[in-house]
């Protein structure tokens, strides 16, 4: 490999001395050929990684809180949603999330995508 | 893998970098904060933890009154006039006498072990094994001393206290009962759980 031969030092140096972890992130992503015809609505595409993001670590942090019975999963939420601090702006941000998944998804990015996949069919 | 030409204008492209960089470092610190403050003990918490008011007024000399206080008896007594003279007569027997262990606050690390002459506020809990040690106010011959001078005894294993709250020598258990901290709101409203305005 002689892509790792890289001249990167200290902490970075000894990890990719191993594991060529500076390498891999620029051939996939900061170094990515990119095509020239991307237009504003392949921005859905990164949103769609943020609100993945999102809802990961809000789900996280909900489920700290969360009772899955069905005696208790009411008053857990209730509880989420006036006792624990900031509980309300997690659950309302994982609420938030899950609609602004569907509608990246189903209104734009795919859609966009599949039209453009159709024009080549 | 064709590799990307060198940006036209390096200085304009190093400038949106950083500002991108910037830009995200404040907002994740933003987003930082409701994340953190979910760790911070929630309002049922901190409810489950306030100080209690107690009104004592109703509390006859030599009588005991027992309140709750996060989860734990806390026993609040009116010694009655003879106490302090029975308790000083007592020090030789005791572990702690001096109260060194940190077991209360430190303006209740004095020979009345309390805020207020006459008034005793003790966690009920032994420091042995955490049961809740009884009340023996009478001075007199009892099943476990021979010559009890009055305080509180422990039926799980025979630990003794004085009246208030400091644990005999040779018992079991290893440092007094505690002080939680208190104040008086007024002349008759005890507040078990707040240090107050010193």
């Amino acid at each position: 490999m002689a892509a790792n031969e890289k001249k990167s030092n200290g902490i970075t140096g000894w990890i990719d001395s191993r594991f060529p972890v500076t390498d891999l992130l620029e051939r996939h992503l900061s170094k990515y050929p990119a095509p020239t015809n991307l237009n504003f609505w392949y921005l859905f595409g990164f949103l769609m990684i943020i609100v993945l993001a999102m809802q990961i670590l809000t789900g996280l942090w909900l489920m700290m809180n969360y009772t899955n019975t069905a005696e208790e999963a009411f008053s857990s939420v209730e509880y989420i949603m006036r006792d624990v601090e900031y509980g309300w702006l997690l659950r309302y941000l994982h609420a938030a999330g899950a609609s602004a998944f569907f509608c990246i998804n189903i209104f734009t990015y795919v859609q966009r995508n599949d039209v453009w996949i159709l024009s080549k069919a | 893998m064709v590799q990307p030409s060198s940006p036209p204008n390096p200085g304009r492209r190093k400038f949106l970098t950083n500002v991108t960089g910037l830009l995200g470092a404040i907002g994740a610190f933003f987003l930082a904060i409701p994340f953190l403050s979910a760790f911070k003990p929630s309002a049922r918490a901190e409810a489950a933890g306030a100080p209690v008011q107690v009104d004592i007024s109703s509390i006859n000399p030599g009588e005991m009154m027992i309140v709750e206080w996060r989860g734990k008896p806390v026993f609040v007594v009116k010694l009655a006039s003879n106490t302090v003279k029975l308790v000083s007569q007592n020090l030789s027997r005791l572990a702690d006498p001096n109260m060194e262990a940190p077991a209360q606050p430190e303006y209740a690390k004095n020979e009345i072990r309390s805020r207020k002459e006459g008034v005793a506020i003790i966690t009920g809990v032994c420091t042995h094994l955490g049961c809740s040690p009884k009340y023996y106010p009478d001075v007199g011959s009892t099943d476990f001393d021979p010559d009890w001078q009055g305080g509180f005894f422990c039926p799980c294993h025979g630990s003794k206290f004085d009246l208030l709250g400091r644990v005999y020598a040779g018992v079991p258990a290893p440092t007094n009962m505690e002080v939680p901290p208190h104040y008086f709101a007024k002349e008759n409203i005890l507040i078990i759980g707040s240090d107050g305005v010193a």
